[in-house]
């Protein structure tokens, strides 16, 4: 039997069954690859070349020059019996954590309940000044930068709750939350998100899922972590399994098979500059081991995150900044017969 | 400009002209198969337009050298999934396109092969698409998968025994 399940041909010579089976295999690949084809509209390639030019590939605003800045504000008025309305936004920009964020005027939606803001490029004072001429009190003020979401504002942290889980589930963006930060110790997108998530699962009482979500007790986060990344190792997205896996803290110990199944399946992971950041805790002090070592790959800059052992390896090693935890890995001055581990030798192999 | 990587390394300066380049190359392929996975021909121009875009915004984190086809494939599978877990199973799938000359029975064994795609689930479906319609290799259907050659390889094959058996009344075979 070849690799891919198919019956070889010493065995197809000394049996008929096969060999019709094979035949028959044979007539289906004939017909699979002379299915009819759709061929591609001329206009749509006008239509993708219309878009690129209107947001430049590659644009991006120093963070420190200008944290990105979206202001979207959602005033909903309490009691709250069902899921807020969500919020038009420029799609592109939040699904894809994009450098350049469009902001347009604030303008109060016909009923007076949703504020609904449109988008077009802005510096941020400029996009500030705007939302404080805006007639809706206590703004939620949203800075937006390459991987975090900052949620900055006034009102109840219901408010903030309600603006991030709108972004979060309106534009698919629980899978990202883990990127997302706040000014405070709670990350309120993601814990928002996984109430929404398990109100449309299991139903409920909207009111009631959300502030047990606002309870933002750090085991239920975990344990709603862990259940979004079996959710993700179910959806084939180990990468993204593991993301979840580094958030779940004690149940880790009593999960690590599951865990080392997603590090297996996920091999070495090269997240270009969306960072993975705690994956070195993933590897629990050596009680889970998976058979890559996961890495930040930027141009010849290659930050290798964990397992620990793997990163300690590097100490004193030329061309190897050793910060935090990490290695930072600069391929150009790295010298290659330097001892590091197998494991991280072959991250920086496949890398190069 | 005659190699994806040195087209990619045009898109990330900010060329468009590279992005026609691109489509020009790989637009159709991207496009069916798109198709064969929403099986929706106005959704499948979207997830394209969709797909072209976000290569053209992320051009800058291609590694070159690192298998285009394979990470443009997986652009496009990414969406496509995601659109369908938006979608409402009830939504029926639209007019499928017909090859021109063919006889009747050729017809409705194509017919018969399209339903029998529609029925293999994730991530077989893929699997069988990418390798077995649009030609990719183990290779660059494994990167598109976001999976090992081994598992490809794996999930091909059950995609095939599973087409072997929903095929078999019109192929006479044992299975």
């Amino acid at each position: 039997m070849k690799c891919d399940g198919l019956p070889d041909d010493a065995h197809l010579a000394g049996c008929p069954s096969c060999r019709r089976d094979m035949e028959a295999l044979d007539r289906i690949e004939e017909l699979l690859r002379t299915q009819p084809r759709i061929e591609w509209p001329r206009e749509l390639t006008g239509r993708i070349l219309e878009r690129a030019r209107r947001r430049p590939a590659g644009f991006w605003i120093p963070l420190a020059a200008a944290a990105l800045f979206l202001g979207t504000v959602f005033a909903v008025t309490r009691p709250r019996p069902a899921a807020p309305e969500p919020v038009a936004i420029d799609r592109d920009a939040l699904a894809d954590h994009v450098r350049a964020v469009e902001l347009l005027a604030a303008e109060p939606a016909p009923d007076g309940k949703v504020l609904r803001i449109q988008a077009e490029r802005l510096g941020l004072q400029e996009a500030e000044d705007r939302l404080r001429r805006s007639p809706v009190p206590e703004p939620i003020r949203l800075y937006l930068d390459q991987s975090s979401l900052f949620v900055n504002g006034g009102g109840s942290n219901r408010d903030l709750q309600t603006t991030a889980v709108n972004l979060a589930l309106h534009y698919d963006l629980s899978p990202r939350t883990h990127s997302f930060t706040s000014t405070g110790n709670t990350d309120p997108t993601e814990l928002y998100a996984i109430g929404l998530l398990q109100y449309r699962t299991n139903g409920g009482n909207w009111t009631q899922t959300m502030e047990t979500v606002a309870g933002t007790s750090s085991s239920y986060s975990a344990h709603a972590n862990l259940q979004l990344g079996r959710n993700s190792l179910q959806n084939g997205d180990p990468v993204q399994a593991l993301a979840y896996y580094s958030s779940i803290g004690d149940l880790a110990a009593e999960n690590a098979g599951e865990i080392r199944k997603a590090g297996a399946q996920a091999g070495p992971v090269f997240v270009g500059d969306r960072a993975l950041s705690a994956l070195d805790d993933l590897a629990l002090a050596g009680r889970v081991r998976t058979r890559s070592a996961f890495a930040i790959v930027a141009s010849h800059v290659v930050t290798v995150l964990g397992p620990r052992e793997h990163v300690d390896s590097f100490r004193g090693v030329e061309g190897v900044q050793c910060i935090r935890g990490r290695a930072v890995v600069d391929l150009k001055a790295f010298r290659h017969d330097a001892r590091v581990t197998p494991q991280a030798r072959e991250v920086l192999r496949i890398a190069k | 400009m005659d190699s994806d990587d040195a087209i990619l390394a045009a898109l990330a300066a900010g060329g468009t002209e590279a992005l026609r380049a691109l489509i020009g190359r790989h637009g159709e392929a991207v496009l069916n198969f798109l198709h064969r996975m929403v099986r929706d021909r106005a959704a499948a121009e979207d997830l394209s337009q969709e797909t072209f875009l976000r290569v053209y915004r992320h051009a800058d984190r291609y590694v070159p050298g690192g298998g285009f086809r394979g990470w443009l494939f997986a652009i496009a599978r990414n969406l496509a999934l995601k659109h369908l877990r938006h979608r409402s199973l009830e939504e029926k799938s639209g007019p499928r396109p017909e090859r021109a000359g063919d006889p009747a029975e050729h017809a409705e064994l194509r017919r018969a092969v399209d339903a029998a795609i529609d029925r293999i689930e994730e991530p077989f479906r893929s699997a069988l698409v990418l390798c077995s319609i649009d030609g990719l290799s183990y290779e660059e259907a494994a990167a598109a998968c976001s999976c090992s050659v081994k598992t490809l390889s794996s999930r091909l094959a059950r995609a095939r025994a599973r087409l072997r058996s929903l095929l078999a009344p019109f192929l006479g075979s044992s299975t």
